[in-house]
């Protein structure tokens, strides 16, 4: 499998910092290459959200760092990759809490992650940031932990209003600010001619899955350089349309 | 092996369509065929039509194991489940069959609804034979997918997993025993709570106490629990099904007076004899033996043992999505109207499950209604009216005679589409497709293409979720395959003939 990536963060309109954290890194492997993404949104006044979501980003990196060519020799097995990236939750929720409460302030950050190999795709969430699947439809791979999406799947509100909600971004869990944080996983096989879409919040309440589809359809991008110039129109057309909140997105494209 | 699901009238089948390849076992094939109601297995008939042989299970009224897992599942639903596979499985061995020759795969074990009674399928091949490893890999996979009802007792998970990875080897008889064991213990949760607490100094080796593992470790896990902290003897005189001492518990669970004990219809199920139906019967309309409320406190406590702990959020991890989506007909589909997943086999070369009939899949936005107008849905659909035949252009004198041309013909509405360009797409996305569908939900934005390579037409699905199908045979996401005059096309269940001329 090949792989194009590309990723953009934007501050947004209003906001004086950015606290979206976000890294890919590709690694060359005996079994082809393996890409490693993820994106943090981090929240928490007097810019802590920051340090939520660098430190959470930075953790997983270490953790592929260290840990990806053991785990490609045993076959990358499902209960391994869950049981680590549990464990590495729940250490962090953990320290950022600890660290939170010597600091007097509350932070905390999302996290959604994505380990994408020729055959399968394995992906942590936790909060609201999402992971897209983008190949003959768009189809958004993880449930946001929000609590209007809950309010949602037990019938007491319609999609349409969640959007509008008041409560919309009200979350149930995130690391470093829930007694205990339960991810959730994702697993599924890797498409070919496909593109794998990470992004915050702030990406995807102004523009609609058409335009998405559109703009970062297998079909639409079949360089980087319009990858990444596709990525910007749909920021751009979030910021038109006032999206407030810092913006970002993280595509790989397997082909 | 080629499967399909098929509908006559009231009855469903799973059909399996029986290749070149394929070996027949005659010996399994008669075991199997002049035996209609083995044990467990899914009755099957062997049939052949022209040249073409198959082989139908009857799975009415049945769902696949993968649907009746969905969801919350509580104790009584799994033992259930796995107390038929392996009943399945043992009867598949007393008919001398091997055991390799059963399916194990959530998607190819069927339930019946009303009963809960399950169906394995198995097929009347020549096949690899039965490793204990898988079976145990396959129903260590399935139970660890699961999501718990929280609100039971859920050791019994731990101890169904713990046995599965105790040895190489489980014979089906110690495992259906152990079942047994696990489905008659009451949740004498009082106990086990405080047991719990003490657990961790009567821990051996790591794993505890441990019920249902065979015979020679248990007297020293129940003699060593009781040195080392002695609550678990301490619980035995208080609740007869205290799992600490295992042995004295098994034979007594089974046989403990039947007249005072109350018969739950699960046990009724698991021993069914007409003794005990009547004896369920009896205590249904018996006062005595209502459901009495120390069941509530027991769930008390527990909750106040688990960390505060939002039990919306319990997800128990690895839930698989979507990607491989699975395609079940309207018959076998869950009843409850919520439950719109759609699901497609995914393919891979033995087996895979097609079927001309699909649901449409549901967004996590909105739920769409199959191949109807709407354009009030969640941006999903885009607006349809009739399909639209100015995309359709007259084959130019460009093209020259030499060439040959290709025809699509929409068989809902005879309408002509001519395979004008050297990559044609199909699909819903009008800005990305030269045949645009609009009026049919099931076909992906981008679904399919027509490649024309040295002067042939080329069929190519575009990762569909409701896949494309030629003659009948699905294509896999890599597959390209050549048309020819008369064959048939399906993006979903839309079907279009091939008509290539020149």
């Amino acid at each position: 499998m090949n792989y194009l990536v590309s990723a953009l963060t934007d501050i947004g309109l209003t906001k004086d910092t950015n606290q979206d954290a976000y890294s890919i890194r590709a690694y060359k492997s005996s079994i082809g290459s393996v890409v490693f993404a993820i994106l943090c949104d981090g929240m928490g006044g007097l810019s802590r959200g920051e340090v939520a979501s660098a430190t959470v980003v930075a953790a997983f990196n270490r953790w592929a760092d260290e840990e990806l060519t053991g785990l490609i020799k045993k076959g990358l097995p499902e209960n391994s990759i869950r049981n680590d990236w549990t464990r590495l939750v729940t250490e962090y929720n953990r320290k950022i809490m600890t660290y939170g409460s010597q600091c007097g302030v509350s932070l905390g950050t999302t996290l959604t992650a994505i380990l994408l190999t020729d055959q399968k795709y394995y992906i942590v969430n936790v909060g609201d940031t999402r992971a897209y699947e983008i190949a003959g439809d768009l189809v958004v791979l993880t449930k946001d932990q929000t609590l209007v999406a809950r309010e949602v799947e037990l019938g007491r509100l319609t999609p349409e209003q969640a959007e509008t909600d008041p409560r919309r971004s009200v979350l149930l869990q995130c690391i470093g600010a829930s007694e205990t944080v339960v991810p959730e996983f994702v697993f599924g096989e890797a498409k070919q001619n496909a593109v794998y879409m990470l992004c915050s919040d702030g990406f995807r309440h102004e523009v609609t899955e058409d335009e998405i589809y559109e703009k970062l359809s297998p079909y639409s991008v079949n360089d980087v350089e319009q990858l990444r110039q596709n990525m910007q129109v749909l920021i751009d057309w979030n910021k038109e349309r006032q999206e407030r909140d810092n913006i970002t997105v993280v595509s790989i494209k397997t082909f | 092996m080629i499967f399909r699901l098929e509908n006559q009238e009231l009855n469903s089948y799973l059909v399996c369509e029986i290749e070149a390849h394929d070996q027949i076992d005659p010996v399994s094939m008669q075991m199997l065929t002049n035996n209609s109601k083995i044990p467990g297995l899914a009755p099957l008939l062997f049939t052949q039509m022209d040249d073409k042989k198959y082989v139908k299970y009857n799975i009415s009224t049945q769902i696949t194991a993968e649907m009746y897992l969905q969801g919350v599942v509580t104790r009584k639903k799994l033992l259930n489940l796995l107390n038929g596979i392996v009943t399945g499985m043992t009867s598949v061995d007393g008919y001398m069959i091997d055991l390799g020759a059963v399916i194990l795969d959530s998607r190819y074990i069927f339930v019946d609804n009303k009963t809960g009674e399950t169906h394995l399928i198995c097929l009347p091949f020549v096949c690899r034979s039965f490793e204990s490893d898988d079976f145990q890999k396959f129903l260590r996979d399935m139970i660890s997918m699961l999501q718990f009802d929280t609100d039971e007792n859920c050791d019994y998970v731990a101890k169904l997993l713990t046995h599965l990875n105790a040895s190489d080897q489980i014979s089906l008889s110690d495992f259906k025993n152990f079942i047994n064991i696990l489905s008659n213990e009451t949740a004498a949760a009082p106990a086990k709570a405080v047991a719990r607490k003490e657990a961790p100094s009567a821990k051996v080796s790591g794993t505890g106490v441990i019920v249902g593992v065979p015979p020679v470790p248990q007297p020293q896990a129940a003699s060593r629990a009781q040195t080392s902290a002695a609550a678990p003897s301490r619980e035995v005189p208080a609740s007869k099904s205290a799992p600490a001492s295992a042995q004295s518990v098994a034979p007594q669970a089974v046989s403990s007076d039947p007249a005072e004990k109350k018969i739950s219809l699960f046990y009724v199920m698991m021993h069914y004899s007409k003794e005990n139906m009547a004896k369920y019967k009896a205590q249904k309309n018996d006062p005595a033996f209502q459901k009495q409320p120390k069941e509530k406190k027991v769930k008390e406590k527990k909750k106040g043992n688990m960390k505060k702990n939002s039990t919306e959020l319990f997800d128990i991890p690895g839930v698989d999505r979507v990607d491989t989506i699975t395609v079940v007909p309207n018959e076998l589909a869950d009843p409850a109207p919520k439950a719109d997943k759609v699901a497609a086999s995914s393919v891979s070369g033995s087996g895979s499950v097609s079927t001309p009939s699909v649901k449409t899949y549901e967004t996590s936005q909105a739920k769409q209604p199959a191949a109807s107008a709407s354009s009030a849905n969640f941006g999903e659909t885009t607006v349809l009216g009739a399909f639209n035949a100015g995309e359709t252009t007259v084959l130019s004198g460009g093209y020259g005679t030499a060439a040959k041309a290709c025809v699509l013909i929409r068989r809902k509405t005879r309408e002509r589409v001519v395979i004008n360009k050297p990559s044609f797409r199909i699909g819903k996305e009008r800005s990305c497709v030269d045949l645009f569908i609009g009026d049919n939900a099931a076909i992906s934005r981008s679904h399919a293409t027509i490649n024309q390579k040295q002067g042939d037409f080329y069929l190519a699905d575009t990762n569909s979720t409701n896949h494309t199908y030629l003659n009948g045979r699905m294509l896999i996401s890599s597959d390209e395959v050549k048309l020819a005059s008369g064959d048939l096309i399906s993006f979903a269940d839309d079907e279009f003939d091939v008509e290539i001329t020149g």
